[in-house]
């Protein structure tokens, strides 16, 4: 038996080798999870512009509770889930926030590059261009994320850039604000909010007139505009500030001993002048459940510290304020203040406090020092627990505005017969961290 | 990443097959070594990428012999012992700049060229933190047995030396006596690495009166806190305890543990009934040794994360517990 040449066989032999020989490839393309320049396209963009306000909502509420302690709008129980440092009034951060702010940053503006067509890539720009609510409402996430870093963060740094006083991210956060407003719809929340936000990007800068200018676009006392949070989502969804003194099981904050709640024996409201410790009972912008419960945990001043939770922020879903008409009104007060108009400041500020319930006014004949310390009482219970009251602190030392602040927020010992602050210090920003020192080549060292 | 090794050794049979030495020296080279650095925070990245970066070698010894001392009829030794060393040094970070793989603590460091000329390598990791010095002109690097006394200096970027032992060295025997009963033991050191105490740190920056800090407290206590060494100082004086991080909190870790030692006697003859019954007594993790600049708990602990960590440090795990056991195996 010889061997027979099957030619059919062969040529199939051969046609399949030849294909197996043309498939194979030295070059692979590895298409990982998702290609970049998809993130070009319009299908793209609503998912683009949620995520920066997820970016944002990601690292605002431990901001939040990390300036609070510092300026103590809480004070700490002796949990460890607050550092020691801040415990004591300083601020060591090995990069955490730092690094989550600056992703809300850059998420949102390269976001805005991407639905501009500016984008870094070989692709073609877009065929479409953005709706311009969507591009507003993108812009807004940018002016919000950078206000936040320049309201708290002691110097600048972008992009691996060189360090910058904190102010440049406030003008940044102009410029989003500016482009916020001009493609939102006239008389939108959004662009609304593009004004309360550039209002208050330019009452960080030292801008008045223009901070009062934009704070008059928003006429409504009660418009609001929140940053959402989401319970029953993944747990970066949940809004930190309540849930680290919820008692489930953290409780690793209080209000008891700062200046938002019952102070022993001085409920009682008085209006004389050098009594601003004192508060009125159920001020419905100050929700405390004030009870008979420790906290668990410890601190070196005072053994167990009392459990007064804040219910503000009640529930793992609870929004944050980033905006408010509220707020516009304080920013007029201040400006008149700043003329030295105490009864046009006091009488806004007591309209407030109508609008909400309270009874009780401000004398609008004190002296501009006790007129500046009731403004500063009232903007830190309007902006209460929401990142706002450091970068207050910082503007007021910065600038040596008259007018006390409460002895509870800051260093050093209380009249009797209120404790201390148990500040050893206060940072009244927050430093750059180290690792943004070692690895940023243009950071000097 | 590309790695090239040479590895050189021998094996030999001595004594007539009593000894036994088996010895390797091994050099590892890796070029454009993966790690997770760490990008700029402002760039918007948060996290680490995995890079080529730079050169990195190890090399070291690995040494094991057996030998049978003695092996008469009723009387017996066996003696073994083991020598592993390895030593790790980042030759060229390839221009990039140091980076930590471990928040603050973990260095992966260029070289540095001392006023001597001498170049002076740092190994992978390098445990690097403020620490306690000798003085401003002096930046000996102070531990636990520090007798310097005074206002404590704190030295910024101390390279204190690597996370992982740089030697091994392992030890067993076994003698076997008349009447068939035999005794064991088996031992093992590391040594040249030095470990990160968070457990101590966490507890003193809450103000918790610490063990080691006792001999300092009455000191500190009557206002004489500069008659205590500077190291105390910087441990026990809240005020003093690093906020930023461990700073202090980094000991040498060599240790010695005495790994098992075991004693069977056989008793068939006690155990009626019995075809053979043999008691075993033994002791794991029993005797223990660490150096003297380790001052509390134990070289072994561990995080959260075990041994999956860049960098090993100690916080919640508990070691391997000193064990004593007694048990009697009978056969009918």
């Amino acid at each position: 038996m010889g061997f027979v040449l099957n030619r059919r066989r062969l040529r199939s032999t051969g046609f399949l080798a030849m294909v197996s020989l043309l498939s194979l490839s030295c070059e692979i393309t590895n298409p990982g999870r998702l290609q970049d320049v998809f993130l070009n396209r319009e299908e793209a963009w609503e998912g683009l512009v949620n995520g920066m306000g997820r970016s944002l909502a990601d690292v605002l509420d431990e901001d939040a509770l990390r300036s609070a302690v510092l300026a103590r709008e809480v004070h700490p129980t002796g949990s460890g889930q607050i550092p020691i440092d801040q415990q004591l009034g300083t601020f060591h951060e090995y990069g955490a926030d730092w690094r989550y702010e600056h992703r809300a940053r850059w998420v949102a503006e390269d976001g805005i590059r991407r639905l501009t067509g500016q984008a870094p890539h070989d692709d073609p720009p877009p065929e479409a261009t953005p709706d311009p609510e969507l591009l507003a409402q993108a812009y807004l996430w940018a002016g919000y994320a950078n206000r936040l870093l320049g309201e708290l963060w002691c110097e600048a740094a972008i992009d691996a850039g060189e360090f910058l006083p904190s102010s440049a991210f406030l003008e940044r956060a102009v410029d989003h604000f500016t482009s916020a407003i001009d493609n939102a719809a006239s008389g939108s929340d959004v662009q609304l909010a593009g004004y309360a936000g550039r209002a208050s990007a330019y009452v960080d800068l030292g801008e008045w007139e223009s901070a009062v200018a934009d704070a008059g676009q928003v006429a409504d006392d009660h418009w609001a505009y929140e940053l959402p949070y989401y319970f029953g989502y993944s747990t970066w969804e949940w809004n930190d500030l309540y849930w680290s003194s919820a008692g489930l099981p953290a409780k690793a904050h209080t209000v008891w001993n700062t200046p938002y709640a019952p102070q022993g024996d001085s409920e009682e409201w008085a209006s004389d002048e050098g009594s601003y410790y004192a508060f009125e009972p159920n001020d419905p912008r100050l929700p405390i459940r004030v009870q008979n419960e420790g906290s668990g945990a410890r601190m070196d001043c005072c053994g167990e510290i009392p459990w007064w939770p804040q219910t503000k922020h009640d529930d793992r879903g609870a929004n944050i304020e980033l905006s408010s008409g509220a707020e516009m009104r304080l920013i007029e007060a201040e400006y008149l203040l700043l003329n030295s108009d105490v009864m046009g400041a006091l009488t806004i500020i007591n309209n407030l406090r109508a609008d909400v319930g309270l009874t009780t006014q401000w004398d609008t004949s004190v002296s501009l020092d006790s007129a500046w310390a009731i403004l500063k009482r009232e903007r830190g219970i309007e902006l209460w627990l929401e990142a706002r009251r450091l970068p207050d602190l910082r503007r007021w030392v910065a600038n040596d505005t008259p007018g006390a602040l409460d002895p509870l927020e800051m260093v050093g010992a209380a009249a009797p017969p209120h404790h201390p602050s148990h500040l050893e210090a206060q940072a009244l920003c927050f430093p750059v961290p180290e690792d943004e020192r070692v690895t940023n080549p243009n950071s000097g060292g | 990443e590309r790695t090239a090794e040479i590895e050189l050794g021998f094996e030999a049979a001595l004594l007539g097959n009593r000894a036994a030495v088996n010895f390797t020296y091994y050099y590892q080279k890796t070029s454009d070594a993966l790690f997770r650095v760490n990008q700029v925070p402002s760039s918007g990245y948060p996290g680490s990428r995995l890079t080529n970066v730079g050169q990195i070698d190890n090399r070291g010894i690995e040494l094991a012999s057996n030998a049978v001392v003695l092996a008469g009829r009723n009387l017996g030794w066996d003696l073994g012992f083991t020598v592993y060393t390895n030593h790790s040094r980042v030759l060229s970070l390839g221009g990039a700049p140091e980076f930590f793989i471990w928040p603050g603590a973990g260095n992966i460091a260029n070289p540095d060229t001392l006023p001597n000329g001498e170049v002076e390598y740092y190994s992978v990791p390098e445990i690097t933190w403020d620490c306690v010095i000798a003085s401003p002109t002096d930046s000996t690097i102070q531990y636990y047995t520090s007798t310097v006394t005074g206002q404590p200096t704190i030295g910024a970027d101390c390279h204190h030396g690597p996370n992982l032992p740089t030697t091994t060295l392992g030890f067993n025997t076994t003698i076997r006596l008349p009447k068939g009963i035999e005794l064991s033991a088996r031992g093992e050191f590391h040594g040249g690495h030095f470990i990160l105490d968070l457990a101590s740190w966490n507890a003193l920056r809450r103000g918790v009166q610490w063990p080691f800090c006792f001999e300092a407290y009455e000191a500190i206590d009557a206002g004489q806190a500069e008659q205590v060494s500077t190291w105390l100082q910087s441990a026990c004086i809240r005020a003093n305890v690093p906020q930023t991080g461990i700073g202090t909190f980094i000991y040498p870790a060599d240790f010695f543990k005495v790994r098992e030692m075991s004693l069977r006697i056989p008793v068939t003859p006690i155990i009626p009934g019995s075809e053979t019954a043999t008691l075993m007594l033994s002791a794991r993790n029993a005797i223990r040794w660490v150096n003297a600049d380790f001052p509390l708990l134990d070289p072994e602990m561990m995080g959260n994360s075990g041994m999956l960590t860049p960098v090993r440090y100690m916080t919640e795990h508990i070691p391997q517990a000193a064990t004593f056991s007694a048990s009697l195996r009978v056969l009918f």
